[in-house]
């Protein structure tokens, strides 16, 4: 009789986290062949059987495209819905002749952002982990990658997807609890933009970030360079994990995958320790490696060719990995390096709109999707101008005024409230 | 669609099964009851259904049997209710989102997911049988013929190691979660308990897994487990196929140690260093010696013995992973190139 010999129930730490190259392969039996060969399955291949991959992977030109259609698409929306305007007052009658002003598909991209950011002081708010406050905000830019904000105002669509997220992530806050704690949230606003979301994200619910490959890089890299300085790499890590929460913020997460993102992180904080670590990994033996003690050695010695640019036009990654299959040593290294390169310049493209711009697009949003509103502030226009304030009249114009602003004032509360 | 063949299916014994209890419901209801779900999929509303178990929530889901309207193929509907006051259970969520990433010959394929009214309803593939059913039905007062078990055990593994593979623990594995089709295929089912795993693995419930085929390290508390337990199920289940008995009944979490401790033997510090610091662990136990499980389950060779001993050990550190699991000799002939001992039409029922 065999024995059966023991192993871990864990895989070797660096084959479960580190899946762009680490060549460490599972064996998958394969039935059907006449031999008892093994089909090597690699993390690779698991990330591009992953939704991740199959659905939400692009290319830099594929979003924009995307972007504009959308943008397309929900002004038509707009427009749609001023010509269905019944001109029932002489100001509805202006709106309905002048139109209400689209937002672009710049002021779409900040807007998200700025919710997003948003989204994010909420999930701190209710001590998400951060998976799960990272599956929210990943869902709110998927969803946006579906439809225009004209469709959906993005302050209930944020909502809806950081309770959807808390759900699928296994940190179930009640809906009461949840909208307890927010003002002027009820049950009906989350829950019926539930399904509009599970369809929009094609029910594709499991979401993969950089934060786990981060730390399996960490555990790794004092696997592979032993003698490295431990407080500098726990000091690289935390300022790294900085860096992978602002990438949630960027387009980072449809353009690469997880582990990239963690490695341009770790780079940009430490690209010396980063690049020693991939020549070793890679087996490709740089001229100026002399040994581990230069590890210690001030960064700025080394030069890092971080401005240097890369022409090449965007791939996808698969044909990345096509691309990488009959390469040298120093070639993956290289290649590696490139996509490092371009992963940090993309996180720093994240996103930032100020509250004060937040707050001028969010009201064209709601003049979007209500062209009413404009009315009324038209309508509010003329009696201040005409100095014969109504009272009922101005008390309507001032709840009107108060409405869209106040969505993103209350997250600027929440901001403050924050609990980090 | 023929009328006669909307009675074949409702006085088809064949039943749909999700879900864990397993109450016997009486005899046919005469007509089946027809819901238009919509233009793709007709809802054969039969006496079939059942409620699921309630997880916390609440009443999930109840399953239906059904048709693709185009495609003319079976399908199961989990009707999962929308009236609860959260929205989509979380269990729902937790199965669609991990049903979309576990694509497998050896998984339940999730097809379709449909909103209606008030209705989520997930398309599963339809399958004939659980291996509960199958082995109150086919086998021999429930125990099953060798090549069976082996067919069924190696699809189980290879099933565990996907899922595993994928980072995701099942959590509940169990015959009535394991479908099975006509051609003999066995496939995991119900992934409403199921969720994703990475490391560091930690703070999960330890309210999972029937219990039954619960672990030990489970059942004393541990909250940081991880794949071993699928394996310690799936060595339950492997056990109970040989016999046609659930080889740990335990009748509640004290009752399924003991159960466990009687045959397997009491743990103690020096058998399972670490074992006294689990939140659930009493220094006062009744001291067992081992069996030997090979006594107990007196069907079994040799060599599959060897496997079962090595799927059901204490400590979750000694489980053998699924991927290990399918290279076991017992499994030789499948993995030696003798295709036809694969063949799935020998196992035709």
């Amino acid at each position: 009789m065999s024995k059966v010999v023991f192993e871990s129930e864990f895989l070797p730490i660096t084959t479960v986290l580190v899946s762009l190259f680490t060549r460490v392969f599972l064996e998958e039996m394969s039935v059907n062949d006449t031999k008892p060969t093994t089909k090597r399955v690699s993390n690779d291949d698991l990330y591009r059987r992953s939704s991740q991959y199959r659905v939400w992977s692009f290319t830099s030109e594929e979003l924009q495209r995307r972007r504009q259609d959308n943008n397309l698409n929900g002004t038509k929306v707009v427009k749609q819905r001023v010509d269905d305007l019944e001109a029932t007052t002489p100001e509805l009658q202006e709106v309905k002749e002048s139109g209400v002003e689209p937002i672009t598909v710049d002021e779409e991209a900040k807007i998200v952002a700025y919710y997003a950011r948003k989204a994010s002081d909420v999930a701190h708010f209710f001590k998400l982990p951060t998976q799960a406050r990272a599956t929210a905000i990943s869902f709110l830019k998927k969803f946006f990658l579906m439809h225009s904000v004209m469709e959906y105002h993005p302050l209930n669509v944020m909502y809806s997807c950081i309770f959807l997220a808390a759900k699928s992530e296994n940190s179930f806050i009640g809906i009461k609890t949840f909208t307890g704690a927010m003002p002027k949230l009820t049950p009906e606003s989350i829950l019926e933009n539930e399904y509009p979301i599970l369809e929009s994200l094609q029910f594709t619910l499991l979401c993969q970030h950089p934060f786990r490959p981060l730390y399996g890089f960490y555990l790794d890299v004092q696997a592979v360079l032993p003698k490295a300085d431990k407080s500098r790499l726990g000091q690289g890590y935390d300022r790294a994990r900085k860096i992978v929460n602002e990438s949630l913020f960027s387009d980072t997460c449809f353009l690469y995958t997880p582990p990239q993102i963690a490695l341009a992180a770790l780079w940009e904080v430490d690209s010396v320790v980063v690049e020693r670590y991939l020549a070793r990994k890679f087996g490709y033996k740089k001229k100026k490696d002399d040994g581990l003690a230069s590890v210690k050695e001030d960064p700025s010695e080394e030069p890092t060719d971080v401005k240097e640019e890369n022409t090449e036009e965007e791939t996808k990654l698969d044909v990345q990995e096509e691309e990488i299959k009959a390469k040298t040593p120093e070639q993956h290294y290289n290649f590696i390096m490139t996509i490092v390169k371009k992963c940090s310049q993309h996180i720093h493209e994240a996103l930032n709109p100020s509250l004060e711009e937040a707050k001028i697009i969010s009201t064209k949003v709601h003049f979007c999707l209500e062209p009413k509103k404009l009315a009324k502030k038209l309508a509010k226009q003329r009696l201040t101008d005409a100095k014969t304030p109504e009272v009922s009249v101005s008390l309507e114009a001032e709840s009107l005024k108060r409405e869209p602003d106040s969505d993103v004032s209350l997250r600027e509360d929440l901001k403050r409230a924050k609990i980090d | 669609m023929p009328t006669d063949l909307w009675e074949s299916m409702a006085v088809s014994k064949s039943r749909l099964r999700m879900a864990q209890s397993y109450p016997k419901v009486p005899g046919p209801s005469s007509r089946p009851k027809i819901l238009t779900l919509n233009t793709k999929y007709i809802s054969i509303h039969t006496n079939t259904s059942i409620r699921l178990e309630k997880l916390g929530e609440g009443t999930y889901a109840t399953v239906y049997k059904g048709r693709n309207r185009t495609l003319g193929t079976l399908v199961a509907l989990k009707e999962i209710n929308l009236d609860s006051e959260e929205g989509t259970p979380s269990t729902a969520i937790r199965e669609i989102s991990l049903m979309k990433e576990l694509k497998h010959d050896n998984i339940l394929t999730l097809y379709d997911v449909i909103h209606t009214e008030n209705k989520l309803t997930l398309v599963f593939e339809f399958m004939d049988k659980d291996l509960k059913h199958y082995m109150d039905t086919q086998g021999n007062n429930g125990a099953l013929e060798p090549p069976v078990i082996k067919s069924f055990m190696f699809q189980l593994l290879k099933g565990i190691g996907f899922c595993h593979d994928n980072r995701i623990l099942h959590r509940d594995l169990k015959p009535q979660n394991l479908l099975i089709s006509n051609k003999g295929e066995l496939k995991l089912g119900d992934f409403g308990l199921a969720r994703a795993f990475g490391i560091p693995v930690n703070t999960f419930s330890n309210e999972v897994v029937t219990l039954w085929y619960r672990a030990p390290d489970v059942l004393l508390g541990s909250r940081n487990y991880s794949t071993s337990i699928d394996m310690w199920s799936a060595g339950c289940i492997l056990a109970e196929m040989f016999t046609g008995k659930p080889l740990f009944p335990g009748a509640n979490n004290e009752d399924q140690l003991l159960k466990i401790f009687t045959l397997m033997g009491t743990p103690n510090e020096r058998t399972w260093p670490g074992v006294s610091s689990y939140p659930n662990f009493q220094p006062n136990y009744n001291v067992f010696a081992p069996q030997d499980l090979g006594s107990i389950i007196t069907q079994i060779d040799s060599t599959a013995l060897n496997l079962l001993n090595s799927l059901l050990r204490m400590r979750p550190d000694e489980r053998i992973p699924a991927r290990m699991a399918l290279l076991h000799p017992w499994f030789e002939e499948y993995t030696s190139g003798n295709q036809r001992a694969y063949s799935q039409q020998e196992y035709r029922h």
